[in-house]
């Protein structure tokens, strides 16, 4: 025999022939016997001997019957049920390992092209023919990963040493996976760049290759290194989570990566995590993480690092959603099922994006499977869920359609209640996404999403918003080093009421913003030292502040119209991410905005150095359209370095700054459904940022533990705030109401995450304050004297456990507990009379807080049988949201009734809401 | 809690829950913390010769709704030009000046305050906005968005320098009283042992009075929204057909008052932030810092307004047959029925309803009790010898004064 196999067995390289010819048979038969004693029996009769420990059988009884089957099949019986290997060496000995596989011999086709053995320098297999593509990493198989020789054995090799090169895919989306750290046992990593592309340096011999990426599968490969070669990589994604990871187990990007203050949630990831009224929530998750805070119940906008709400850049896929909830923010508006990751990026936000100060939540979709036919789908006491995967070009193509409901009108009308008779809340949302791969360099994609929510505030009155979005994008690759990405998105954002109270009054009132942005991105790798990404952008807004019209002919309202507004949004982008050794990394951004105002419209001009009012208003320019009458210009700086101190602890900082052109107008504390939107002019000047973070990242145990320390300090410029007593609502002149001023804000954050192992989960927690200051020489434009006062969402200490404990594979347990400060807000403190009415004194801006807001939650989820062949996998969560019955103030406001002030506090869930929901994944 | 009840019911039934209508609870409000003591400030110049007033009183805590005044206080209004003028206290909290005088254009106005505990507030300087005058008011019949009847109080005015912008409006009404019950004749007390009564021609008038009543907060009108600065059909003031008032003649007196920008917004805010909350109006509660400093600085001890305005004023007159058919008078303010017939003699206790009734002026005279049991038929009954009715019934002064106004016409 001319072939020779090398097989990888504790370190013992040998040749030989396995299983010869004469295999002996064995005939058993055992009743309630351990697998120890089985394995003895066997010994005796076919006089093979076994070498293992112990421990590693199961205790398990067995019973079995074997009548003359050949000991290979009684094996292959025998330890199915187990992660245990065989390996017969010579003819009566039988070696056990523990899940990993000895082979002897090498998959069918393996060598593409024949062996030039006479070779004497070593040999490259070139591009054409090298490609070892290792596929369907499937958990269930990965143990018997076969091992793939890298370059061509000789004998007598001249260097100890040899280079890797190859890329790493994503299987699903076939798309590069940037950021995966590939790394052997003996401790040499590598990690791949912007376009998947990485080199790795390995030894002569045996390796066994791990590549850990977020979201996806680990990958487990031994290798035999003979020489330099390339391998591409494909990773699956975590399809099935048996173990119930909650945080990607060693993922190493929060040491690895060069950026501060980034969180990723993964979707599949957070499936256990206890919901509200059956409904898996991601933006949710994200309000546990240190840093992002919310309201509360019933508020859709987040506060992130002292931010206030408007200053979050939420996109799913590329298009900004205005309004990602449904129901006050008590259900987010993105079908779970379609979600595959969120980043939450909240310090050194990537030069590409802008246009927000304090965060950008880029919510990423899953490719449509282009294989088969799948589908998720679930029901829940509200809603129900359901996504399909439809192939339209086999492995080319595939579309999603995915659609979600709620049946709360039909069960509103079921309700025997008076209060709600005519009452209607309803809301869906429906998303399609094609993705078509048209070769290896051109992949287009193109995705539709709409939301719309509509219900009764009160019995006469009906409120509805939507959103719709499109994108369409195509990713060329000219190069391994370079490509280039294309997208033109489209958003709208809608709302309207219609109030019916007294024919005479009743009226309709509406908003509408909408966007069009284009954006042309590259990302260039030039070498391994540079990775760079560069681009241009250009969004068009449309804004229609509000309208009211008469509804009915009875009715009087007089219809009115606040001039619409546009605005042209630019920015020219470039990044570097400079690798300068193992250890010190730097990413340079740069980002330089412009915004032009846009006619037509008017433009107000007022006096210098007087209160903004009618008086000092002195003149009103009409504004031709198209005509630029108001522009900005602003360069904006992410910075950001990463030092490894040893492999296991890094220390960042970076230093980001932002300019924000439109702003919401909201003087609540939460976001609330009729919050308008307001592009910059020559009077609203554009809100600016800047955020300094720094922090500490150490993994435990090899990565069982992650542990992060991040402190930050933010100042901002402009802060669009308003008068005490500010009426917005179809304010033509709004600049007279509104004051902009400095925020600060500073805080400390710990995250604590357990990645491995029965009990998963993190405990977050965060110290941090948010100050304004409004200051004129005007008293009517002055709040708080002039001095810093706490923002709306100043919460100093912010409390977040999520743990998940796997009671067994099938079955696992999950909590949530969260733990704010109460948020402030402006008391009434005393009466007087003025004009001859009884007046209410209130006090400074935000000198009072509300009661603390504290939450459990627990969850416990069932998974259907693991059996791989089923036709669908079924998974049950079971959840009871404030388990405590917590009665949290979601807002408190005060009413004069007859002369007496009266305060009231409104609350969503003072009771604990019990759930059940099914999912089915076919 | 009823609220809760019904989110457990529904919870149960679908574990589904509302929350725009969840739960809304009352909470106290933290009083004893919360109370501020601040000054308030209320303070307005006319530009008419007269004695003019500036009020100073203190929050009171919630809940109450007692005007607390602050005494003792030195209160100055102190001109550009060097002058000033000098307030007295006249009753709690209320100042007046000693002298009477008028605003005037070209002057600067500002009010200085030294409290008794020593603390100096100033307000920042005014000046008289421009003036522009009343140019008519009218009454007239409508059905107002409730449905009722009535008569509603509407002002035109033009501005023709188109300076003047912010206008508050106050008015003060007068009415005729006609007691319904009225006699020419009241009783009066002859003799209490033995209890003998007899009547005589009244005094004074007591058949008809004139009420007065004063708008209690004035309302508010900006013409920055529309297109002319005019003041067209603005509603002052709304009768109901059936209000007393208007059942013989009445006359209203409307003062327009124009105000500054700042005054005007300062207070528009305050009526909205103490008013009621609504699902669509947005308010940004705080404290509202009015034009009063101390030592040149705005803080939390003190709020309010000191402001000039240019005043004029228009009065009318209308009868209730102006409007509507003489069949639907208005009720008289209370129900007037039949007349008691009190009892002379002295019950077992000494004590006689009739003089009772004479001496604490609860009862009026209205006839002779006659057709009584008494001898004769025609003669009133010696133990009850008048048909007596309550006083506000046969007497105007109850409810008005029996002194002609002065600018009344009829």
């Amino acid at each position: 025999m001319t072939k020779n196999y090398f097989i990888l067995i504790t370190l013992i390289c040998i040749t030989t022939n396995l299983f010869g010819q004469q295999e002996a048979t064995v005939n058993l038969q055992v009743e309630k016997n351990t697998l120890a004693d089985i394995l003895a029996k066997v010994e005796q009769q076919s006089g093979v001997r076994f070498y293992y420990l112990n421990n590693w059988l199961p205790k398990d009884s067995l019973t079995k019957n074997y009548q003359n089957t050949k000991l290979t099949e009684v094996l292959t019986d025998l330890f199915k049920e187990t992660d245990l290997q065989y390996f017969k060496y010579a003819d009566n000995r039988i070696y056990l390992t523990r899940g990993r596989l000895i082979h002897d011999y090498l998959p069918d086709g393996f060598f593409p092209a024949p062996v030039d053995t006479t070779a004497t320098e070593p040999e490259y297999y070139s591009d054409e023919n090298i490609s070892v593509v290792i596929n369907e990493q499937r958990s269930d198989i990965r143990r018997r990963k076969r091992s793939i020789q890298i370059g061509k054995q000789r004998s007598g090799a001249s260097a100890s040493e040899f280079t890797l090169n190859g890329k790493v895919v994503n299987a699903q989306s076939g798309r590069p996976v940037s950021g995966v750290l590939l790394s052997t046992g003996s401790g040499l990593t590598a990690l791949t760049d912007a376009a998947g592309n990485y080199t790795f340096t390995l030894p002569y011999g045996e390796n066994t290759l791990f590549a850990d990426a977020l979201g996806l599968e680990r990958l487990e490969q031994p290798i035999i290194v003979y020489g330099d070669g390339n391998l591409e990589i494909v990773l699956s994604e975590s399809v099935e989570q048996l173990d119930e990871v909650v945080v990607e187990a060693d993922s190493r990007s929060i040491i690895e990566a060069t950026t501060t203050g980034k969180n990723t949630i993964d979707a599949e990831e957070s499936k256990t995590i206890p919901v509200v009224l059956g409904e898996r929530d991601l933006l949710k998750i994200a309000t546990t993480l240190p840093g992002i805070t919310t309201s509360g119940e019933g508020s859709a906008g987040f506060n992130v690092r002292g931010g206030k709400t408007d200053q979050n850049l939420v996109l799913l896929d590329n298009s900004v959603i205005y309004n990602p909830s449904h129901f006050f923010g008590i259900f987010q508006a993105l079908n779970p099922f379609t979600v595959e990751t969120i980043d939450i990026y909240k310090g050194n936000i990537p030069a590409e994006y802008g246009g927000r100060l304090s965060s950008v939540f880029k919510i990423t979709t899953k490719v449509p499977d282009s294989e088969k036919i799948s589908g998720e789908a679930s029901i829940g006491p509200v809603t129900g869920n359901v996504k399909l995967d439809i192939p339209i070009v086999k492995e080319k193509a595939g579309l999603t359609l995915a659609g979600r409901g709620t049946y709360s009108d039909w069960i509103l009308g079921t309700l025997d209640n008076e209060d709600l008779q005519g009452r209607s809340a309803y809301f869906f949302d429906v998303l399609a996404k094609y993705h078509h791969k048209i070769n290896e360099n051109n992949t287009i994609q193109a995705q539709g999403y709409y939301s719309q929510d509509a219900f009764s505030i009160t019995q006469d009155s009906l409120y509805s918003y939507d959103n719709t979005l499109a994108s369409l994008q195509w990713d060329h690759k000219f190069s391994e080093k370079s490509q280039a990405a294309v997208s033109l998105t489209h958003s709208d954002y809608f709302f309207e009421i219609d109030f019916e109270g007294r024919p005479q009054t009743a009226f309709n009132y509406n908003f509408n913003i909408r966007e069009t942005e284009f954006k042309f991105k590259m990302d260039y790798v030039p070498n391994t030292t540079h990775s760079l990404t560069y681009g241009v952008s250009s969004k068009l807004y449309g804004l229609e502040p509000g309208s009211i019209r008469g509804l009915g002919g009875e009715s009087q309202v007089q219809s009115r119209d606040v001039d619409e507004e546009q605005g042209l949004e630019s920015a020219v982008f470039i990044a570097d991410n400079i690798t300068f050794s193992e250890k010190f990394q730097l990413e340079l951004g740069l980002r330089y905005s412009i915004f032009n105002a846009i006619g037509p419209g008017e433009q107000r001009i007022y006096a210098d150095n007087a209160p903004r009012n009618e008086t000092s208003l002195q003149e009103t320019q009409e504004i031709e359209s198209g005509e630029f009458f108001e522009t900005y210009a602003f360069p904006e700086f992410r910075v950001g370095a990463r030092y490894s101190l040893n492999r296991d602890l890094s220390i960042k900082a970076s230093y980001s700054s932002a300019t924000q052109y439109i702003h919401s107008l909201s003087n609540n504390t939460t976001v609330s459904p009729i919050d308008t939107w307001k592009l910059s002019d020559n009077n609203i000047e554009p809100q600016r940022a800047s955020i300094f973070s720094a922090g500490v990242y150490k993994f435990f145990d090899d990565g069982l533990y992650e542990v992060s320390v991040e402190g930050f300090y933010k100042i901002q410029d402009n802060i669009l705030d308003f008068k005490v007593g500010a009426d917005i609502i179809l304010n033509e002149a709004i600049e007279q109401e509104t004051l902009q001023g400095e925020g600060k804000s500073y805080g400390g954050e710990l995250l604590i995450r357990k990645n491995r192992g029965k009990l998963t989960g993190w405990l977050g927690y965060t110290y941090s304050r948010a100050f304004f200051k409004l200051d004129s020489e005007f008293p009517e434009e002055l709040v708080s004297n002039g001095e810093f006062f706490p923002a709306n969402f100043d919460k100093p200490h912010d409390v977040s456990l999520v743990a998940n404990y796997a009671i067994t594979k099938r079955l696992s347990f999950s909590t949530n507990f969260t733990y704010q400060t109460g948020r402030p807000v402006t008391f009434p403190t005393g009466t007087f009379f003025f004009n001859g009415e009884q007046q209410v004194l209130y006090s400074q801006r935000n000198s009072f807080r509300i009661p603390d807001y504290y939450r459990l939650d627990i969850g416990l989820n069932l998974e259907g049988n693991h059996k791989k062949n089923k036709l669908a996998h079924s998974f049950w969560s079971l959840s009871i949201y404030n388990v405590l019955g917590r009665n949290n103030p979601y807002s408190v406001f005060f009413v004069t009734e007859n002369a007496e002030v009266k305060a009231f506090q409104s609350s969503i869930f003072n009771i604990p809401i019990p759930s059940i929901t099914y999912n089915i994944r076919f | 809690m009823k609220n809760q009840k019904r989110q457990v019911v529904s919870i149960l039934a679908w574990s589904l829950l509302f929350f725009a209508w969840g739960c809304v609870d009352p909470f106290p409000i933290p009083t004893d913390e919360g109370f501020n003591n601040v000054l308030i400030v209320e303070g307005t110049l006319t530009n008419i010769e007269s004695t003019q007033e500036i009020s100073l009183t203190r929050t009171a805590p919630l809940g109450t709704a007692e005007v607390v005044g602050e005494q003792n206080a030195s209160v100055t209004v102190r001109l550009g030009n060097g002058n000033s003028f000098a307030f007295q206290e006249v009753a709690p909290g209320r100042y007046q000046s000693v002298e009477t005088f008028a605003a005037t254009e070209g002057n600067t106005y500002t009010l200085e305050v030294i409290s008794a505990d020593g603390n100096t507030y100033t307000s920042t300087a005014q000046t008289l906005p421009p003036t522009a005058p009343l140019d008519e008011v009218v009454a007239r019949r409508i059905v107002n968005d409730d449905d009722i009847e009535g008569v509603e109080i509407i002002v035109n005015t033009t501005d023709p320098s188109g300076q003047a912008n912010f206008f508050r409006y106050t008015f003060e009404e007068t009415y005729k009283i006609i007691a319904p019950q009225w006699n020419q004749f009241e009783a009066f007390i002859v003799s209490e042992d033995p209890p003998q009564v007899d009547i005589r021609l009244r005094s004074q008038e007591e058949l008809i009075c004139f009420g007065t009543n004063s708008s209690q907060s004035g309302t508010f009108f900006e013409t920055t929204e529309l297109s002319s600065n005019e003041v067209q059909e603005f509603p002052v003031h709304f009768l109901e057909k059936d209000n007393f008032f208007i059942a013989h003649r009445y006359s209203i007196l409307v003062k327009q008052e124009v105000q500054s920008e700042e005054a005007f917004t300062f207070y528009r805010k305050l009526r909205e932030l103490s008013g009621q909350e609504n699902v669509f109006t947005q308010q940004q509660p705080g404290f509202l810092t009015g034009n009063i400093l101390v030592n040149g600085n705005s803080t939390p001890e003190v709020t309010g307004y000191f402001e000039v305005v240019s005043q004029s004023e228009r009065r009318i007159f209308f009868n209730f047959e102006d409007f509507f058919e003489p069949e639907g008078l208005p009720a008289f303010a209370v129900g007037c029925g039949e007349p008691q017939t009190p009892s002379l003699p002295v019950d077992r206790f000494g004590n006689s309803e009739l003089l009772n009734a004479i001496r604490n002026e609860s009862l009026e005279f209205f006839n002779d009790n006659i057709g009584g049991t008494g001898p004769g038929g025609a003669n009133p009954d010696p133990n009850a010898p008048f048909k007596m009715v309550p006083r506000i019934c046969g007497d105007c002064t109850v409810l008005g004064s029996n002194v002609t106004p002065d600018f009344w016409i009829e």
